[in-house]
């Protein structure tokens, strides 16, 4: 295993054109590199669609709101939200599977999926505040999704911090995984709970974004989804790459530290008399 | 693992898993009764959290009263953390979770005896923290009956979740910081639930107070589920 | 009419900062993955990155 440690680093980058020559320690590779070009200019292009191309919400038209050219916040808050809501599934997903199959993969997935919710999950909270504080007039509003939200961001930096507190990747893969499912069980139960505690002391309604949108404004939102849930899966691979070569990086520590284990006791049982190797790092 | 297994039978699993239960029930309540860590610290600890809760706000009597509920169940929530660190501190100090592991109990039995443990001193805890906002607050209650369903409802999830989370984050160094980290969003439900079904005892009709019991008992019964189902591969690891 | 185009102005700050608040983070947290994938994958022999 550590035989070809010094092997030759080039020739491993592909045949590819030059721009697909990707960096030879790094998470890409060139089937990587190509999606997250393409992305680049759908980035672009939503960026054009959703700022410059599709018109402000003037409430001209019964399907408006007149919210102006706040609307365009909602082209990223919504893709966004619901980016994080698929990231914090398929932690759910990764950590029933590895509950019920025990392969290290499914450990990584839920992991590496969790990171990217969390990044996504403060994004929405940080979007939907802005929106806020010009629809509602305050940065934060008790509402029943904002509060809903909040709680799961905290229970899933919770399933952070707990991955970076336990050690033994076994011991951490389990008990993750519990927390994993018992975060996404919790989701509806707190959702109920929040919506019923605003609805008994809530007296004037907010104003919610319900609203019917059409025409390029509609393509905009839907763009906005297609591309951010895209973007989910090109940070996804490169994470879980990453999560990857950090377990194997992991266990190659593990199985050093055993050698040298063994290392130790072979010596205390070949030669008794010399006793243990005291002080070998 | 195989210990467990071979001990616990096809057919008689349930009366394995409740015997095994209250076995481990009966090892945590004699280990209090020997040691009173609960009643000569926890309990004097949701006191003073009361008497706190009257310095920080209005010593007027009718903010105190009218906030009840909520810094009630706020009290209960810090003193459970308190006791579940307690619990599974116990365990993970003498190495008392390789013991119950190697010891053959139902992995299932083991948690519904820790979960019943914790229960029972919540509910010692909730009796003093009652007759404290009675006497301190001034608060009376209206429907009783709802007040006690609501207690053991509530009781019921916070030990649950509370076990599940305590055999969790035993044994780490960052216990302390991380089991209310993990564990108090997971049990905001609870704390909202309990608060509205209070206040609905104190002072309103209690029609609504049910459907909040209602929640409590949902959040009880599927992380009772939950924890039955979880504890096995918790407890089988390192 | 001064204040019309004020609160436009004011809606586009908002706007403006959403997105750039989105572009930024997200971009910062691709760049951070990237930089890290690089310093693991540097300490770790090629035959273990399967990915390539």
């Amino acid at each position: 295993m550590n035989t070809h440690t010094s092997g030759p680093r080039e020739g491993r980058t592909g045949t590819g054109a030059r721009v697909l020559r990707v960096h030879p320690d790094g998470t890409a590779s060139p089937g990587s590199r190509t999606f997250g070009l393409v992305l680049i200019v759908a980035l672009v292009a939503f960026g054009a669609f959703a700022l410059v191309l599709s018109p402000a919400d003037s409430g001209a038209q019964a399907s408006e709101n007149e919210m102006g050219q706040l609307v365009r916040i909602m082209y990223v808050h919504v893709p966004v939200a619901i980016a994080s809501y698929l990231a914090f599934l398929v932690t759910a997903v990764g950590s029933i599977a590895y509950l019920w199959k025990k392969t290290e993969g499914w450990d990584l997935l839920a992991a590496a999926s969790a990171e990217v919710g969390v990044v996504f999950t403060g994004l929405t909270l940080a979007t939907g505040s802005i929106w806020g504080h010009i629809a509602w007039g305050t940065w934060w509003e008790w509402d029943a999704r904002l509060t809903s939200t909040l709680l799961l961001f905290v229970m899933y930096l919770g399933y952070l911090a707990l991955r970076r507190a336990v050690l033994d990747p076994v011991v951490r893969a389990k008990r993750s995984a519990v927390v994993g499912l018992v975060a996404f069980v919790n989701v509806p139960i707190v959702h109920y709970s929040v919506d019923w505690w605003r609805s008994l002391h809530q007296t004037a309604t907010i104003s919610r974004f319900d609203p019917t949108i059409d025409g390029l404004k509609l393509f905009a939102l839907l763009f906005g989804m297609v591309v951010v849930q895209a973007l989910y899966v090109w940070l996804m691979i490169h994470r879980f790459r990453l999560q990857f070569a950090e377990a194997r990086l992991e266990s190659k520590g593990l199985d050093v530290a055993l050698a040298e284990r063994r290392a130790e006791a072979a010596a205390d049982t070949t030669s008794p008399l010399v006793g243990a190797p005291k002080g070998t790092n | 693992m195989t210990a467990a297994d071979a001990a616990r039978g096809p057919s008689g699993s349930v009366t394995t898993m409740l015997r095994d239960a209250s076995l481990v029930l009966a090892k945590d309540l004699r280990l209090e009764w020997r040691s009173r860590v609960i009643v000569s610290q926890v309990v004097p600890f949701a006191v003073l959290v009361l008497v706190l809760f009257a310095f920080a706000l209005d010593p007027d009597r009718r903010t105190l009263t009218e906030a009840t509920p909520g810094l009630f169940w706020l009290a209960v929530l810090f003193s459970t953390l308190l006791a579940l660190q307690r619990a599974f501190g116990v365990e993970a100090a003498d190495g008392v979770t390789d013991a119950l592991r190697l010891s053959g109990l139902d992995p299932a039995g083991i948690f519904l005896g820790k979960a019943a443990g914790i229960a029972v001193h919540l509910l010692a805890l909730q009796v003093v923290l009652g007759l404290g906002v009675t006497l301190f607050y001034g608060a009376t209650p209206h429907g009783p009956v709802l007040l006690v369903c609501t207690c053991l409802a509530a009781t019921a999830g916070l030990a649950a979740v509370g076990s599940l989370y305590g055999v969790l984050a035993a044994g780490m160094r960052v216990r302390d910081t991380l089991l209310p980290l993990l564990l108090l969003p997971v049990v905001a439900p609870v704390l909202i639930a309990a608060t509205e079904a209070f206040a609905a005892a104190y002072d309103r009709s209690s029609g609504e107070g049910w459907r909040w019991f209602g929640l409590l008992a949902v959040f009880a019964l599927l992380y009772l589920a939950m924890g039955i189902f979880a504890f096995e591969p918790l407890l089988e690891e390192s | 009419m001064a204040l019309l185009l004020a609160a436009q102005d004011n809606e586009w700050l908002y706007v403006g900062g959403a997105y750039g608040l989105a572009a930024v983070s997200i971009g910062a947290y691709a760049a951070w993955t990237i930089v890290r994938g690089r310093r693991v994958g540097r300490q770790l022999p090629p035959g273990e990155r399967r990915w390539m």
